[in-house]
């Protein structure tokens, strides 16, 4: 895409405390288990990679938390690459 | 996901990195996605396994079936609806996930938040969310005050769902959808201004007096198979607005009004229907059912979808007032002009004509409803 770099970490986002950061490390732990998020690597991005930041919110009404990806986070946001016309106009009951 | 956009999705975690590798919800092409992917589904269901009457919404699939139909559920140990079971079959053997607690079944189901009844034929609000949304509108609607587009975009998007069970109420969201027409920055700041706070104060007041029940049988109908139709023709030339009801031989006339918001033959039109709507309060019995017939497409539009800007929308919401005080139906229809002779003979205040066509017709005049015209309501 023009005036994206090749790599880009936007993943900086220090979680609010502790209880925040053992539920994300759970949380991403069971996705791994379930095989929806690969195995660990790093420290370092390989070219092509992008990294988005992550938070914690609490779910409406209920004491469980909730894993957010922000996909529309700061500068060369990933949402920020998907055209709003292909994807508006979708009816949620238009199946 | 493509691997290519998986590669974008990298999550960082205590400095190890992650690719997500699935359709996250909060990417901006996630719904379209996921829709399209229910939708193959739901095809698979259908036109394999001729699974009949499935609905879904989003991620919440739903139907009927008869009552005592069921089958032995294997994994989950439980006999559940024929056609759920089929479902789940078919959502194993494709591997998707689901959870026994969400797999539900009764005389009476809670469907994306709506108690339905199939056997009543009624749709419900539940009475403490009723509560709860009325107070967030009142919260909201207050003058002077600042949201930012993303709290605007959330009250649009409760109030849009709760026209599934308030279906006359959708000209209450007009100003708040002009509000955030061409804004994009979800956290700019839009100001509540008093056309705002008049629309969603029209909506909360009409939600608190209404049962927040929806009787389908109420929708189903049409002028050939009810009973107790009353049907009305109206018109609007450049010299008046007329409404013409056949049944009772009464045929009404008006100049057209001095101080109207716009001048265009459109807003006429689709005054005169409002007028004629008006009219209803005079007549003895109140039909229940009401088929208004108009020679402008436009106005069939907007009175059936119940979506216009301003000006238009105040006609709808001074109409749906109406409809709302005396339990009336509405269908608006197109007709050709040449049906709709007498009240086009009427608006021209062509009374010669008007007597030729309709020997016996008694005539009178009438004033166009204030509050339609964006006058302020007493």
């Amino acid at each position: 895409m023009d005036g994206y770099p090749l790599m880009w970490d936007n993943s900086f986002r220090p979680l609010k405390n502790e209880e925040h950061q053992a539920f994300v490390q759970e949380q991403v732990d069971e996705e791994v288990h379930l095989g929806r998020f690969s195995y660990p690597f790093g420290p370092d991005l390989l070219e092509g990679m992008y990294s988005t930041p992550v938070h914690v919110v609490p779910k409406p009404n209920l004491s469980k938390l909730w894993l957010v990806v922000d996909h529309s986070a700061g500068e060369f946001s990933l949402n920020s690459m998907i055209n709003l016309d292909d994807s508006s106009g979708v009816k949620l009951d238009g199946m | 996901m493509h691997p290519l956009w998986q590669l974008k999705q990298v999550i960082t975690v205590n400095n190890k990195r992650y690719v997500d590798r699935c359709n996250n919800f909060g990417g901006r092409g996630s719904a379209l996605i996921w829709i399209s992917f229910m939708s193959l589904v739901t095809w698979i269901a259908s036109v394999v396994l001729l699974l009949e009457h499935l609905k879904i919404y989003m991620d919440d699939s739903f139907s009927f079936e008869i009552e005592g139909n069921i089958l032995l559920y294997e994994p989950y140990g439980s006999y559940l609806p024929h056609k759920q079971v089929l479902l789940l079959k078919l959502w194993d053997k494709l591997g998707i996930p689901h959870e026994p607690s969400k797999q539900i079944f009764g005389r009476q189901l809670t469907i994306i938040g709506f108690d339905v009844d199939p056997n009543k034929m009624i749709i419900s609000i539940p009475l403490d969310k009723k509560e709860e949304i009325i107070s967030y509108i009142r919260n909201f609607a207050i003058p002077h005050h600042r949201h930012t587009l993303r709290k605007f975009q959330q009250i649009a998007g409760t109030i849009s769902w709760l026209f599934n069970v308030f279906p006359l109420l959708k000209p209450g969201l007009s100003v708040v959808y002009a509000k955030m027409r061409d804004k994009s920055k979800l956290l700019a700041q839009i100001y509540v201004n008093v056309d705002v706070v008049r629309e969603l104060t029209w909506l909360a007041n009409h939600m608190e007096r209404l049962p927040g029940v929806l009787l389908l049988e109420s929708l189903d109908w049409s002028p050939e198979t009810a009973e107790d139709v009353v049907t009305i023709y109206t018109n609007a030339s450049l010299a008046g607005i007329a409404y013409w009801f056949p049944e009772i031989n009464f045929g009404f006339q008006s100049h057209l009004p001095h101080d109207a918001p716009l001048g265009s033959i459109f807003f006429f039109e689709a005054l005169a229907v409002c007028s004629a709507i008006h009219a209803l309060a005079d007549t003895d019995p109140i039909p229940r059912h009401v088929a208004i017939f108009t020679n402008n497409t436009n106005t069939v539009d907007i009175f059936n979808s119940l979506c216009a800007s301003a000006p238009y929308n105040w006609l709808l919401i001074s109409a749906v007032d109406v409809l709302i005080k005396f339990n009336v139906n509405l269908r608006v229809y197109h007709v050709s002009g040449a049906e709709n002779n007498v009240a086009d003979a009427l608006s021209r205040f062509d009374n010669d004509q008007v007597i030729h066509l309709v020997p016996d017709l008694i005539i009178d005049n009438f004033i166009p409803p204030r509050d339609s015209l964006g006058a302020t309501k007493k």
